[in-house]
């Protein structure tokens, strides 16, 4: 059984930052949508989006990403994914997510970047 | 020459890429029956299946549509991303037959797509990129809709044909959730009828054994609060002679319902007559229906009427009130009550046939036959439970010379009237006999000698009172009594009826108009 999604949020600066924890493979993972689409309505569009905690992401977390880039793409803002494993970071590559997303191996370089 | 050495690793990248595009696309596959196995709801499933589809191929946005067979309509059940969350679009049957039957294809490019344009018309703004039609064994269930992919990228062609295999299999996995549910309603209705079976078996058996029709009709009101639940409730047998209708059961509390109603005073009472079949009197329905202040009284306000049916007679009918919590009657009890007031007809109407058989027409007693086997089973009953068993024989004083003074029709009201009283004077489970000519008997279980004298003589001081007028003539009658009891003056049947006619015969050879009991075995004995 894997446990439940979750994930925690918190700005920085005029970054936000979100945290998942857990499997995205759960239509939890829409929570990422929502707390996204929440900060592009205050204008904040630069979001980094840490998976460490999130070792496995299958489609459904993918369609929900690139949900999250359309949006981020459209608010002409920016999208970081840190700590990706090497699993994930294939498999967003292939899906044509980096293209429109950056990654970074820790979250503060990102952060770093994104606040400068 | 100099080219070979750049493209090798090109050529290894591009396989290795395509390797995990198909582990990937393997992954979804494997994750889509996953998600078949998962004991979920409907919606969250459909809502899974959806991203699934969209994150294996890339695309941003999409939508499953379900078709509604009774409805006509293809509802937008599940959406990410669409201009519309939800969305109906009315069909014709000839467009879900063209859906159903058209070619082996179901993925088609949305430009390319002769079917339903208004409803892409409103999905415009989406720039939708492929649609699929799902059906299962040429059965049209709904659509699929998807966008592009990131950047408004078209699928490609490799892309599609996967669409078409995924489409598929959601078309599948829909179809089999719609079965399961249909077989689970299926269940659910067969239980509900098992339910009403054996209902209906348990209350028609408590009436169909029941000859006394008193007791039949209590049984009966029973039985009817155990199909539904009812707040109170009346049953009312028609006397087609006097045009009466005369309760002979009710359950809740009541006040003061009249014991006999006459048909023309009562307007529902007329309605049930009339109909022969059961209706309801509710709020809506007394717009055009006034209760008079008689059937409101009986009635209350909110009430279903089931006549009591027989082969096309009225026999009688039965009231009910559903509970104040219930909110009325649902079609569900009121067809079963129906159903129950068929056989409460035929139980009825048994009933009464058998009171007819046993009784004598013009007195209403019991008749000899009858009367012989009940006492016989009032002595074994006596026997077993060691009580007493009272019989006492009367027989009118002189009636031949009152037969032969006034006539026969005179005789005939004097037995009638002498019948009356004896009905009168009797407890519920008391016997009133007409054992033969101008005699009359009566059975009185767990009653003891000093107690039957006091009924007979009770008995003969109202005889000796009443004053008959008939045909111009004022009669006065009295009658003679003997009374015997079981076991004091006999042991068996025969010698009971034997003792209490003896008895009798003391009484007539001694002045008439007077009571004798029996000697007991034991004073016989001591002589």
């Amino acid at each position: 059984m894997s446990e439940e999604f979750s994930l925690t949020h918190q700005l920085d600066g005029q970054v936000l930052i979100i945290r998942t924890n857990g499997y995205l493979n759960d239509l939890g993972a829409e929570q990422v949508d929502e707390v996204c689409s929440e900060h592009l309505e205050k204008s904040i569009n630069k979001i980094v989006i840490n998976l460490e905690k999130s070792p496995l992401i299958n489609s459904i977390g993918i369609s929900i990403l690139i949900g999250v880039i359309e949006a981020i793409e459209e608010a002409e803002g920016a999208l970081a994914f840190t700590n990706l494993t090497p699993t994930n970071r294939k498999t967003f590559e292939m899906m044509g997510l980096l293209q429109f997303a950056e990654p970074f191996d820790k979250e503060e370089e990102a952060v770093l970047k994104y606040k400068g | 020459m100099s080219d070979l050495p750049m493209q090798k690793p090109d050529f290894e990248e591009k396989i290795q890429q395509q390797v995990l595009r198909y582990e990937y696309v393997l992954e979804a596959l494997s994750d889509i029956g996953d998600e078949l196995c998962r004991v979920s709801s409907f919606d969250a499933q459909l809502k899974s299946l959806l991203h699934l589809l969209l994150g294996t191929l890339g695309i941003r946005k999409g939508g499953i549509f379900l078709f509604d067979e009774q409805t006509q309509k293809l509802n937008l059940q599940c959406s990410w991303k669409l201009v519309h969350k939800t969305f109906e679009h009315e069909m014709t049957k000839q467009q879900a037959d063209s859906l159903s039957n058209d070619s082996a294809e179901i993925t088609y490019r949305v430009k390319g797509f002769p079917h339903l344009t208004p409803l892409f018309e409103a999905f415009e703004t989406d720039n939708l990129d492929c649609v699929s039609v799902l059906k299962v064994r040429e059965r049209f269930i709904g659509l699929l809709i998807v966008g592009h992919k990131l950047k408004e990228i078209a699928l490609t062609e490799k892309e599609v044909s996967f669409l078409k295999t995924l489409s598929r299999n959601i078309s599948v996995a829909i179809n089999n959730y719609l079965m399961l549910n249909d077989l689970r309603s299926a269940n659910a209705q067969l239980d509900e009828k098992m339910r009403e079976v054996s209902i209906l078996y348990q209350a028609s058996q408590m009436i169909s054994s029941e000859l006394q029709i008193k007791a039949l009709m209590n049984m009966a009101m029973s039985a009817i609060s155990g199909i539904t639940t009812i707040e109170r409730g009346t049953a009312w047998l028609y006397d087609e002679e006097h045009k009466t209708f005369n309760l002979t059961a009710q359950i809740g509390t009541l006040e003061e319902t009249p014991a006999i109603v006459e048909l023309d005073s009562s307007s529902i009472f007329q309605l049930a007559h009339e109909k022969k079949d059961s209706f309801e009197i509710t709020e809506e329905s007394k717009a055009s229906f006034v209760l008079s202040e008689i059937d409101s009284n009986i009635f209350g306000q909110n009430f279903v009427v089931v006549p009591i049916v027989n082969q096309g007679e009225i026999l009688g009918l039965v009231h009910l009130c559903a509970a104040a919590e219930a909110n009325g009657f649902t079609a569900r009890d009121i067809r079963l009550i129906k159903v129950f007031a068929i056989q409460l007809g035929a139980a009825v109407k048994k009933a009464q046939l058998y009171e007819q058989a046993i009784t004598d027409g013009m007195t209403k007693l019991y008749l000899h036959r009858y009367f012989k086997q009940r006492l016989l089973d009032e002595i074994k009953r006596a026997t077993r439970f060691k009580r007493n068993l009272a019989l006492i024989m009367v027989d009118i004083d002189h009636f031949k010379l009152l037969n032969d003074n006034y006539g026969h029709q005179t005789g005939d009201e004097v037995l009638k009237r002498v019948a009356g009283i004896l009905r009168k004077a009797v407890r519920t489970h008391d016997l009133p006999v007409r054992y033969g000519g101008e005699e009359f008997a009566l059975v009185l279980p767990e009653t003891d000698m000093v107690g039957a004298v006091a009924v007979a003589e009770r008995i003969r001081k109202t005889i000796e009172k009443e004053v008959i007028e008939y045909g111009g003539a004022v009669i006065q009658k009295t009658a003679s009594f003997g009374v015997s009891v079981f076991p004091d003056c006999a042991g068996d049947m025969d010698s009971l009826i034997k003792a209490a006619d003896v008895a009798l015969y003391w009484s007539k050879e001694h002045g008439r108009n007077q009571v004798t009991a029996a000697p007991s075995v034991a004073s016989r004995e001591t002589q």
